[in-house]
């Protein structure tokens, strides 16, 4: 059957929209194959967050004119959020970058790629100790294993960082420090098999609404299940939750010691599942990932002054409602998920709370059945896939490895088959130290010169842009090079941009938060002379191989990024016309996987993704010779790496011992506290409807209208004590800078007195000119939740 | 033209009056009510400001308790409005 276009659309979202009402599944694939000749169908996953739903995107003319959600992906079933429905709008906005431009004369202007890549080259050249990368979680896999490999492999600096050091680095540092490997043991099937959902400062409504809604279905078909929101403002998650517990910023160090007290002063922990499973671990001095081992008896002695009554007098939250979430942790009957994102993540105590939340879990023995475990949440589509895994940190290696151990070094070159020694042992610059080196002049200890920023608004997105991005505007002796798909706040400082191919413009694959590897295909061309990252690294990379230099050969003198095709003839694919005569992905990955198995994080080959909608790993192979993902780890019958009998078994245990800490950390005040000068806290965060700094929902009209500026929440009662009315234009200032904003009052969130809260979507308005850049000690991972600020009227 | 696949999230008490009033709405055409309280409908709007005004005067109608977008249509027609962000 063929149908005219009107036709076409209409039917298919009729058909779309009664497989989401739950009546026909199916019905889309149905109407796919009926659409006309000229329309296509390929799978993607969504370009946003950390979710990792599955779109279904329609092509028509070398265009992308429908998307729906995937009824065959697990994550999402068919359903997206707003953002996910209008994800085919970011590729046709009407500023698309589509020609290298570089700064002449105080102005941006056009270049060829050849004079693009010269000016990369030689920047390199110049100063290759200097050079850094700083990318993002929404690399794709292979984008930030070249990257990786340019920077390790052949310039030998370790100078690469990406702006998941400012979402998720202390999740990792937290499952690290706890099970001795990162990412969760869990998965988003917990959503379906919890009894209670604790969100610890997690707007999981807005921020992942796909997953939220999985558990909010599961209550509106009459399911009983409680939802706890633990925060520091009511946000729309707090609308939906059974209870909404408030704390004072910083205490939910205090409220977790709090419920182990109870735990233990009630005989209420699992003797069992810690006797068999767990060890006890402190902090030493100074800090370390990996503390010191403790006895049960000093967990005890130091958990004892964090009574009910100190906690609640701290926290604000009652003794009987610390007593209530002890409860729910003693009861070994209920199946609690405890999920977290950002507000636990950037915390100057991130890595401590981090392991915390873990702790109550272990002491419990809350872990390891569907339904019951601590499971964080990432914000970008492949913080996990890309930087955790492939490890585009400035300390890390792929696969779980680190360039300070030289086992892990010597790994890593014979796989690159590299002389031995070109792997730098001395870790690189981390996000912030990065920029602060950047925007210092070398005689004062400035020592990065060049940043070469991929996929990431830097601008906008780091703390403190004061001190860490904005100072480079006077500093001639740095340059700054950014691939991005739209003019963003830091391209209007870059000396060169370079114009990218975006999403489906190109072949991809992203990792989620729940271990899934996902892959698409491109469907559309970039738009102009706008190119692969992945080909632009290794174009520069054969401009420094063809220039001499030898970081940019292997120990046998070849290219490091050597692509041969079938027959084993070497294709030049740093020529962009050669570019897609092989897929580059496929020999990326495939290179890449190999690197997988020693933290048993086993990826299948490339070709298993491409027909499946995501696998979670470890994904092992059975005699039969098929492939099989893991939706638990650590836990025996549910990981293929457990031991028969063992039960659980956290097999990359720090004490060698198969054993998960259980970590007791004091609590710490925070750096920075309101005082009589700036006398309110200030949190920071993400909308619904605009990811990010917007530069891709800000160009989707409709997204743009339903959110189109950023806004100061303020309770109604600290307003009035400044006579300040809903709408006004108010000043918020810190001790680093200040920013002029509309206050709403009683508006989507509900800060308690004495506390604001301001999106950072809006370019117009960067409220990272005010936030605070000091870190977690572990992690290195700033706190945009917590820092000291006054608002005023204008000219107060 | 803009066409938007929805599911209309009804209240349990309210399900059948609230769908006779919306039946009626211009632009909006019900699918297959198999759930009353899960009703598949499609909305063709001439701009994106006139489908979010229409789906905002759905959730504000007596019986709606949400509405979810199951599916968006870019149809060419709408190029000239991308031009909405630089304006």
């Amino acid at each position: 059957m063929q149908l005219d276009r009107r036709s076409f659309v209409k039917s298919a979202a009729m058909a779309a929209a009664v497989s989401a009402a739950g009546g026909k599944p199916g019905a889309l694939s149905a109407l796919t194959a009926s659409s006309p000749r000229d329309v296509t169908w390929d799978k993607a996953p969504c370009r946003f967050c950390g979710t990792g739903c599955h779109v279904q995107v329609g092509v028509e003319d070398g265009k992308v004119v429908a998307i729906t959600g995937d009824e065959r992906a697990d994550v999402n079933k068919g359903l997206l959020c707003v953002k996910g429905y209008n994800v085919g709008g970011i590729l046709y906005g009407p500023d698309r970058l589509t020609t290298p431009l570089l700064r002449k004369n105080g102005r941006l202007q056009p270049i060829s790629w050849d004079e693009a890549l010269d000016v990369v080259a030689e920047r390199i050249l110049a100063d290759p100790e200097g050079f850094a990368i700083y990318g993002s979680g929404q690399w794709t896999i292979p984008e930030g294993y070249a990257c990786q490999k340019l920077i390790k492999g052949g310039l030998s600096n370790n100078n690469i960082d990406p702006n998941a050091r400012l979402c998720m680095a202390s999740a990792v540092t937290g499952f690290l420090a706890t099970y001795g490997v990162d990412e969760p043991a869990s998965c988003y099937e917990d959503f379906d098999d919890c009894d209670v959902l604790i969100l610890w400062g997690n707007n999981m409504a807005e921020m992942h609404p796909v997953l939220f809604s999985r558990v909010l279905d599961r209550k509106h078909r009459g399911a009983s299940v409680r939802i706890i929101d633990i925060g520091t403002r009511r946000t729309r998650t707090s609308d939906f939750a059974d209870r909404y517990l408030e704390f004072e910023p910083h205490t939910d160090q205090l409220l977790l010691n709090g419920i182990a007290h109870l735990l233990l002063a009630d005989d209420a922990w699992n003797k069992d599942f810690v006797e068999k499973h767990c060890a006890f671990r402190k902090n030493t001095e100074p800090l370390s990932l990996f503390g010191e081992p403790m006895s049960f008896d000093e967990y005890r002695a130091a958990l004892a002054e964090y009574t009910p009554e100190r906690v609640a007098a701290q926290s604000g939250v009652s003794i009987d409602d610390l007593r209530m979430l002890a409860g729910l942790f003693a009861d070994p009957e209920l199946r609690i998920t405890s999920t977290w994102c950002m507000g636990v993540n950037q915390h100057t105590r991130g890595t401590a709370v981090n392991t915390q939340i873990h702790a109550v879990h272990l002491l419990s023995g809350h872990f390891g059945r569907p339904g019951d475990g601590p499971t964080s949440l990432t914000g970008q589509p492949s913080a996990c896939g890309t930087v955790r895994e492939v490890g585009t940190l400035a300390h890390a290696l792929p696969g779980g490895r680190l360039v300070a151990k030289d086992a892990h070094r010597a790994d890593v070159e014979k796989l690159w088959n590299l002389p031995a020694g070109r792997i730098n042992k001395v870790p690189g610059t981390h996000t912030v130290a990065m920029w602060d080196q950047f925007c210092r002049p070398k005689k004062d200890g400035g020592d990065v010169s060049t940043i070469w920023v991929q996929v990431t608004n830097p601008g906008q997105s780091l703390p403190n842009t004061n001190r860490l991005f904005f100072p480079k505007d006077d500093l001639d002796e740095k340059f700054l090079i950014v691939s991005d798909v739209y003019p963003t706040v830091t391209t209007e400082l870059a000396d060169l941009v370079l114009p990218s191919a975006m999403w489906v413009e190109k072949n991809g694959i992203f990792g989620n938060s729940e271990r899934r590897t996902q892959q698409w295909f491109k469907q559309v061309e970039p738009p102009g002379d706008a190119r692969d990252d992945v080909w632009q690294v290794i174009a520069v990379a054969r401009r420094l191989y063809d220039a001499g230099f030898d970081g940019m050969r292997d120990k046998d003198g070849d290219f490091l990024f050597t692509i041969r095709d079938g027959d084993g003839r070497e294709v030049p694919v740093w020529e962009w016309e050669r570019y897609y005569d092989v897929n580059v992905d496929r020999e990326l990955f495939e290179e890449y996987r190999a690197f997988t198995r020693m933290k048993h994080k086993d990826l299948a080959p490339y070709d298993e993704y491409v027909a499946a909608r995501g696998l979670r790993w470890p994904v092992v192979q059975d005699a039969e010779g098929s492939w099989h993902e893991t939706q638990w780890r650590f836990a025996e019958g549910l990981d293929p790496y457990v031991a028969e009998g063992a039960g659980f078994q956290f097999y990359h245990s720090t004490s060698k011992d198969d054993r998960a800490q259980i970590w007791f950390h004091p609590y710490t005040p925070p750096p920075e506290s309101p005082d009589d000068e700036f006398p309110l806290w200030l949190s920071t965060g993400r909308v619904l409807e605009q990811w990010h700094t917007a530069t891709m929902t800000g160009r989707v009209p409709q997204l743009q209208q339903a959110m189109p500026s950023a806004y100061l929440e303020m309770n109604r009662a600290d307003a009035a004590e400044r006579g300040i009315q809903n709408g006004d234009r108010v000043i918020v200032r810190s001790r680093r800078g200040e920013t002029e904003l509309p206050v709403w009052i009683d508006g989507r969130g509900e800060p308690p007195r004495g506390s604001v809260f301001v999106p950072f979507f809006d370019e117009t308005q960067l409220i990272n000119r005010v936030t605070l850049d000091a870190t977690c000690p572990i992690s290195k991972q700033p706190d945009y939740k917590k820092c000291a600020v006054q608002v005023t009227k204008p000219g107060v | 033209m803009l066409v938007s696949g929805l599911v209309l999230c009804l209240n349990d008490d309210a399900s059948g009056t609230a769908l006779e009033a919306i039946r009626c709405r211009p632009g909006l055409e019900l699918g297959p009510v198999e759930d009353p309280r899960r009703v598949p409908a499609v909305l063709e709007a001439p701009t994106e400001d006139a489908s979010r005004k229409a789906i905002e005067g759905l959730e504000a109608h007596e019986g709606v308790h949400h509405v979810e977008v199951a599916f968006i249509g870019f149809d060419r027609s709408q190029e000239s409005s991308d031009a909405a962000r630089s304006a």
